[in-house]
């Protein structure tokens, strides 16, 4: 019963995926990557949506509170939730970057504000560094879904049958799969979610009736727990629009559907109480689980019917699957256009699917190989995704930083994040990442300050369709000639290379 | 560019003050509701206020300056 609910789920959102291809068929590399910067606000919420709450949200966030206590479940929820304040103030600003370069990769702003192809290569490394983890991130929650099907499947199997799904989504309509998909994954996310949390509190809540059992997950959290909850608060705050953001805001229509859509993005966090629900009763009534991933899958089986979990099952598998889409294709789009040099604009989508192939092999060799906790993954993703936070700042807000300054920073950056991940040093409950990302804006900012580059428009003070006062449209025109002025002199020789 | 105080007081300001001070003052209170710790359920109050003080920014404060889609 559970596996033909999911299979029935999962055929169903691949037909999904082909009725949302039919409006971009045939559309170019801007189709396939950006939906042609054509989503309105409800959809670009969707995406979102869809992207943010992955399966870590099902998987990796109970397991958190599992395995380290409540200081995981607090420093999840207040850096999504703090995420979308700032992105309500960034996300547009971001989008505008991508709109005045006709970027559809985080490369491409980089590489074409600062003029640099070496920049251009170093942002390109950089995110493909990150963004392993985290398809590794979802191939882990998959791997747990598949295996608490109660199938005979092998770890390899399971990623194989994720891979080959998440790769037929893109196959079909690019950026739009997972857009249309994520509203059928949260019609079943949420009713799993909602369910198992129900079914925790009818069957005697994470209540205290066992209350000796939990040693990991105690009530309070203090000292180097505190200070870790607080520090990654605010780090991962910082990064997520800026790292993660390309994805769900370049394909907006607007500034406009990019803010107003972040308005209500926080209420779709009104699922995380029954999630809280159903980790604290995993804890008390599932002690010592050998793999802590598997906490609410083994709290969902032995509260539920099969029906009911095969409906769980479903929506942590799309949750998976959906997120390892997107990467892959911003993937994809990263080693077409940025990292291999002179690809024609007609042959970019085949060589984006191929390179979607061979990230979705690696991630899944990853996987078999070096599963390890979710939330450590995680961790390990923002701490790599957090280098490009001073190139954007730079591109956003400053008018003189040098292309090799930011990219110096990054590279150290993205060394000291792996030195510090590896060797894992207390730093009395400081998140390791805050470190690395200081010393990357100092390198950034610092090293411009003494050899500043060539003035630059900052997109945050020139460019702006907003109206003045009285409805009367300024800014745009005014620097218009400005930004054609430094595009001819700086991207111009890249984006003849590309051909947008 | 930052076009309106009263908007990123409202929109960042205040959530940023709740969800810190909340967590500093109620990490270490061992309380349980419903078997959870009382930090979490004061995290939980956080969403509807975030997207309550979004939503005052926008209509009151931004909406204006941002043109309609499809508008020139």
């Amino acid at each position: 019963m559970i596996v033909v609910i999911v299979c029935a789920v999962v055929v169903a959102s691949l037909a999904l995926a082909v009725w949302a291809g039919r409006a971009g068929r045939g559309g170019g590399i801007s189709e396939f990557l950006v939906g042609g910067r054509s989503f309105p606000p409800w959809l670009i919420y969707f995406l979102a949506v869809g992207e943010v709450y992955s399966i870590g949200t099902m998987i990796g966030f109970p397991s958190g509170i599992y395995a380290q206590g409540p200081g995981y479940g607090v420093w999840f929820l207040g850096y999504i939730l703090l995420a979308y304040s700032l992105g309500y103030f960034v996300a547009p600003l971001i989008w505008r970057a991508a709109k005045r370069y006709d970027a559809m990769t985080v490369p491409d702003v980089f590489g074409r504000h600062f003029a640099s192809r070496p920049l251009e290569l170093v942002t390109c490394a950089t995110m493909l560094i990150a963004l392993i983890p985290w398809g590794q991130y979802q191939f882990i929650g998959l791997q747990v879904v598949l295996s608490a099907l109660g199938l005979a499947l092998s770890p390899v199997q399971c990623v194989l049958i994720a891979g080959v799904v998440a790769f037929c989504y893109l196959v079909v309509s690019g950026v739009r799969s997972p857009a249309f998909v994520s509203i059928l994954k949260d019609v079943f996310m949420l009713a799993a979610i909602v369910a198992v949390g129900l079914a925790a509190v009818l069957a005697g809540g994470a209540g205290t009736e066992r209350a000796s059992a939990p040693v990991p997950a105690t009530a309070t959290m203090d000292g180097n727990a505190l200070t870790f909850a607080l520090t990654t608060i605010v780090f991962q705050s910082l990064v997520f629009y800026f790292g993660f953001g390309g994805s769900y805001v370049f394909p907006a229509r607007s500034e406009r559907a990019v803010k107003s859509s972040t308005v209500w993005m926080p209420l779709y966090m009104l699922v995380y109480p029954f999630l809280v629900l159903a980790a604290y009763y995993g804890v008390r009534h599932h002690p010592g689980l050998e793999n802590p991933n598997t906490v609410f899958m083994v709290t969902a089986r032995g509260l539920l019917p099969d029906w009911a979990l095969g409906v769980v099952a479903a929506g942590a598998a799309l949750s998976g699957l959906l997120v390892l889409a997107a990467t892959a294709l911003g993937i994809g789009g990263m080693v077409s256009r940025n990292l291999a040099p002179n690809v024609r604009p007609a042959a970019q989508r085949r060589w984006t699917t191929v390179a979607v192939a061979a990230f979705l092999v690696l991630g899944a060799v990853l996987t078999v190989y070096a599963s390890t906790l979710m939330l450590t993954v995680l961790n390990l993703t923002y701490m790599l995704l957090a280098q490009v936070v001073p190139g954007w700042l730079a591109v956003l807000y400053a008018r003189r930083t040098a292309a090799g300054a930011v990219a110096a920073g990054m590279v150290l950056g993205v060394v000291l994040a792996v030195v510090l991940y590896v060797w894992q040093p207390s730093l009395g409950g400081v998140n390791s990442g805050l470190i690395s990302l200081g010393a990357n804006m100092l390198v950034t900012f610092g090293g411009s300050a003494v050899w500043p580059g060539p003035a630059r428009p900052a997109v945050a003070r020139h460019g702006s369709p907003v109206l003045g006062r009285g409805g009367r449209l300024r800014g745009a025109q005014v620097v218009a000639e400005q930004v054609a002025a430094a595009d001819r002199q700086g991207a111009g020789d890249a984006d003849h290379r590309r051909g947008g | 560019m930052i076009r309106s105080r009263a908007s990123v007081v409202i929109g960042l300001g205040v959530p940023v003050v709740a969800v810190v001070a909340g967590i500093l003052v109620l990490a270490g209170n061992p309380t349980l509701v419903f078997g959870i710790p009382v930090v979490f359920c004061w995290m939980f109050c956080c969403f509807p206020l975030t997207t309550a003080c979004l939503w005052v920014s926008w209509r009151f404060f931004d909406s204006r300056h941002y043109r309609q889609d499809g508008e020139r």
